[in-house]
């Protein structure tokens, strides 16, 4: 099943790869870099969070960030 | 300008209208309910204050750099490095923030109405339809909202009126039971919607009237309490104590409107223009999202960032919460006011502000010291 | 000059015809008369006649067969020409002015103009010993009468229609609006066809960069013929790719007058009776003429009605499909039974039945447009048989869709322009898959899609959803309502600088009071 979803996940990002790619004008390089780096960092995202299911997603994390910030302000005030 | 669409200071107030409202009118009678009982309908009143200070916030920021959005001027202000990093450090509020939305949106659909359909299609229909209007630019965006905004209200009013019949006054009652403090409680809540308030900071320097963004900007604040207010009034009177049992309160109050047993079950209605108003809610965070993230990689167009980036709201938004109990966990939180939303729409703002002002303060010391 | 006076006869191979035709004309005959025997070699309906005027200097008179006045030809130029006796005038070019009585004589002096003048009609005559030639107006062909227009009929109003000629078609615009300031640009386009292609405005009402923008894009053309207005249309629009007209479409004189006074551009294209109107917006493709001919209440509402028909005409099969599939519980109960007991027979799920009565309907009514009216009515009985009684009793379809179907047929007879009725037609299909497979949800997802892409159009630089969206408070007065003629002070605001008002206020009649009342 896992495999199921990474193939599925990495076929859209290849169709989206190959829709934009030819898209980009070829002299704007720094653009096709930052699209690259984008679609790389979602593509491995997404497998990893379809491996690792339990893993914190960002909003979770933040939630953590922001809670123990509070904590760490409650703290000092009190 | 990497935007060179241009919309006026009325069609940001709308934008922003559907941005605050269309996910606030559903969640957030139940989200003050717990603090504030059958006082929630006070709540907006104190938060409204907060509302204005972030778009006053954002409006100061944009007179000192009036064709810049955040993410240049934060450059402007602390230097390269540390204008980089609040950068960053916003564009992953808003991914988190934005994934939080799409989540709230994709499970209410799917336990609501299409409960045999995987929530990844429901979520990536979304954010394929928002990204092929983020697609077309911020003028786009603005004339959809434009276009939403009757019908969403028109809505609004006609659920109001038709539940009319369903009222009783003594469930409002006693109002201030316990004094102002339950509702100022509940408040903290709403901080999170109106601290949204706040990416005005990207649109402010595409209005053809820029002198008119803070009037319409506070118009918007305005326009949002009162419907939360309006909203929270009817669903305590139809509701009373039981408003805590749902969660989403308006849409279950639309189930029970039945007029001459014809107009009964209007909820699919609601639903289909909820997701009007959400669709523009997401446009507006997203396209937010796109464009920082161009600018903050200085590139000329944002146009081939639309898709990456709505695959990575996809990937955060499908991942956000495993379970509804991690969600309510979340939303505790949120209840509590202390929030990814307000970091980004107040906090931050607010530092760089100051900080743009003590700079100044000491370049006009410098002078005067030059002078003399 | 707009003229682009280059026939291109083969886009490939390099021929002499390509170089003779640049050529000016030779001072002698014999030599003209050549190479206009050779540019139209093998071509039985154009006409050489030579002859002499007063037995001294030689001419040739060409023209093309059924295209020229014969008689005129006979009386006002051979006639005096050929009975010239009087040998001291023998400078040609007097002898013109002088006997040839016919009122418009264009000099010509190259081989390409001369080829343009004789394909219009219009008879050449050379005469030997001058370096010019001399087109005569006498051109005169089989022309179709002013009838009204089938397509855009009305129970108020004009009863004229433009016809396949352009000298028709401006002479009907000029004969509305008499100023001056009518203004007419004329381009020829098309390699071979050479199409007569104007460009009608009126000055200081008309921005001057649209008229500008709109010639550069006609002028961009570079094709072998242009036959209908629908070319220029396609060749012209912003987004090409869209199913939505972005620019109107006419055969009505009165309408392109009323779009010319709001500072539009009128292109008229020789050849075909509908003239294009550039730039439009959503709404004006869903207005009649005839709406500002009668009492504003009854164009007001008409208006309404057309709107929701709109929606029926592209909505009703989804949500038909939609609440029979996910929401029963909206239909009143005594219904829903009934809707259950027809279609408790029926083999398909509520899409596929729905998919398969539309895709019926609009083949029945293609059918209908193309095949000739005696066979047609047969094909509408046959039509209201498939659709109808038959399909039911034969347990395909259940009763509820049959008349959703007619209603939708109808909703979408309801839009006055045949051009924006069809992406709406082609649109509904979609729309129902997604209706199908996510309820009311897919519904919404669908129209939002539309709207998005009717917000990213743009009609020579006019937002097509103006005045909605953008909002353009002064112009909404003619929009979803239309407001009474005396409250129309204002032009609607297309781009740039524009003429704002186009009447003076307070018109609002109101009667005198007779002194006894009071």
């Amino acid at each position: 099943m896992k495999g199921v979803y990474i193939f599925s996940v990495t076929a859209v990002a290849v169709l989206m790869f190959i829709y934009q790619w030819s898209k980009i004008k070829s002299t704007k390089k720094k653009e096709k870099m930052v699209f690259s780096f984008l679609m790389i960092i979602g593509w491995s995202l997404a497998v990893t969070y379809i491996v690792f299911p339990n893993m914190d997603s960002p909003a979770k994390m933040v939630d953590h960030v922001l809670t123990s910030l509070r904590n760490i302000f409650l703290g000092i005030f009190s | 300008m990497i935007e060179k669409g241009k919309i006026s200071a009325s069609q940001m107030s709308v934008m922003m209208y559907h941005a605050i409202i269309a996910t606030g009118i559903l969640f957030i009678p139940k989200t003050v309910f717990d603090a504030a009982q059958q006082d929630i309908w006070i709540s907006p009143l104190w938060a409204f204050p907060l509302g204005l200070l972030s778009v006053y916030i954002a409006y100061k920021l944009h007179k000192l750099y009036p064709d810049d959005t955040i993410m240049q001027y934060s450059e402007h202000i602390l230097g390269v490095f540390f204008g980089k990093v609040i950068g960053f450090i916003l564009l992953l509020l808003l991914y988190t923030s934005i994934s939080v939305m799409v989540w709230q949106y994709g499970e209410f659909v799917v336990s609501e109405f299409l409960p045999h359909t995987p929530k990844y299609v429901v979520i990536g229909m979304m954010i394929l339809l928002c990204a092929f209007a983020v697609h077309g630019g911020l003028e786009v965006i603005g004339r959809l909202s434009e276009m939403v905004f009757p019908v969403f209200f028109l809505l609004f009013l006609v659920i109001v009126v038709l539940l009319l019949p369903d009222i009783e006054i003594k469930r409002m009652l006693p109002v201030m039971e316990n004094g102002i403090m339950p509702s100022v409680k509940g408040s903290l809540a709403l901080y999170t919607w109106f601290a949204q308030f706040g990416i005005i900071y990207f649109f402010l320097p595409y209005l053809t009237n820029r002198e008119k963004g803070m009037k319409w900007g506070g118009i918007s604040v305005l326009a949002v309490t009162i419907t939360l207010v309006l909203t929270n009034i009817i669903v305590i009177l139809v509701f009373g104590r039981v408003t805590g049992n749902f969660t989403a309160p308006l849409m279950s109050a639309a189930r029970y409107i039945s007029i001459a047993e014809f107009l009964s079950h209007l909820e699919a209605i609601v639903m289909a223009i909820w997701i009007a108003g959400t669709f523009i809610k997401i446009c507006v965070f997203y396209y937010a999202l796109v464009l920082g993230t161009a600018q903050w990689f200085n590139l000329s167009n944002y146009r081939s960032l639309v898709l990456p980036t709505g695959f990575l709201i996809g990937v955060f938004a499908i991942q956000a919460f495993l379970n509804s109990a991690e969600a309510s966990e979340h939303f505790h939180e949120v209840s509590h006011g202390l929030t990814d939303t307000l970091v980004y729409g107040l906090i931050i703002p607010m530092f760089l502000l100051s900080i743009a002002y003590i700079r100044k303060m000491k370049i006009f010391k410098q002078k005067g010291r030059e002078k003399k | 000059m707009f003229n682009r006076k280059k026939f291109k006869f083969n886009r490939n191979k390099e021929r002499q015809i390509d170089e003779e035709v640049l050529k000016p004309l030779y001072s002698n005959l014999e030599k003209n008369t050549e190479v206009l025997h050779f540019l139209y070699e093998d071509c039985s309906d154009v006409i050489f006649r030579s002859f002499v005027i007063a037995d001294q200097i030689k001419a040739q008179l060409v023209y093309i067969k059924g295209m020229s006045n014969i008689e005129e030809i006979d009386s006002n130029v051979l006639t005096p020409l050929m009975q010239q006796t009087d040998q001291k005038s023998i400078n040609p070019r007097l002898l013109i002015e002088q006997r040839v009585s016919v009122a418009e004589i264009t000099k010509i002096e190259s081989f390409d103009t001369c080829v343009e003048q004789l394909s219009v009609g219009n008879p050449i005559l050379l005469l030997d010993g001058d370096q010019q030639g001399y087109a005569l107006g006498l051109a005169k062909w089989e022309k179709r009468a002013i009838e009204e227009p089938s397509g855009e009929l009305v129970v108020r109003g004009p009863r004229e229609g433009f016809t396949e000629s352009v000298e028709v078609n401006t002479s009907l615009l000029r004969r509305k609006i008499k100023s001056p300031q009518l203004k007419m640009k004329t381009l020829k386009v098309g390699s071979y066809t050479q199409t007569t292609i104007m460009i009608t405005y009126i000055q200081d009402l008309s921005d001057e960069t649209l008229i500008e923008e709109i010639t550069q894009r006609i002028k961009r053309i570079d094709i072998d013929g242009i036959l209908e207005s629908g070319y220029i249309e396609e060749l012209i629009q912003d987004n090409s790719y869209s199913p939505f007209p972005q620019v109107l479409v006419t055969e009505r004189p009165d309408t392109a007058v009323s779009n010319l006074l709001e500072g539009r551009v009128v292109i008229v294209v020789d050849g075909t009776p509908f003239v294009l109107i550039a730039p439009t917006t959503f709404y004006s493709l869903f207005q009649s003429g005839e709406d500002y001919y009668h009492h504003f209440v009854i164009s007001t509402a008409t208006r309404w009605l057309r709107l929701i028909f709109l929606f029926i005409s592209l909505l009703l099969p989804s949500l038909y499909v939609a609440v029979i599939t996910y929401h029963q519980e909206m239909v009143p109960t005594k219904l829903l039974l009934t809707m259950v007991d027809s279609r408790e027979a029926i083999p398909f799920p509520a899409l596929v039945e729905a998919l398969l009565m539309e895709i019926t309907f609009e083949g029945l009514r293609e059918a209908g447009l193309r095949l000739p009216k005696q066979v047609g009515a047969a094909v509408s009985i046959v039509g209201a048989l498939v659709i109808g009684q038959a399909a039911v009793a034969a347990g395909l379809v259940s009763d509820p869709m049959v008349m959703v179907v007619a209603l939708t047929g109808i909703a979408s007879f309801t839009i006055p322009r045949y051009n924006i009725a069809i992406p709406f037609r082609l649109l509904r299909f979609p729309i129902m898959l997604l209706a199908g497979t996510f309820g009311f949800i897919g519904i919404m997802m669908g129209l939002l899609a539309i709207i998005i892409h009717l917000s990213t159009l743009r009609s020579f630089g006019v937002p097509y959803l103006s005045p909605l969206a953008p909002m353009k408070r002064r112009d909404m007065k003619d929009t979803l309502i239309r407001a009474p003629l005396w409250k129309l002070n204002t032009r609607p605001h297309l781009t740039g600088e524009y003429n704002k008002y186009r009447q003076s206020s307070n018109q609002k009649p109101f009667p005198e009071k007779e002194s006894g009342e009071e």
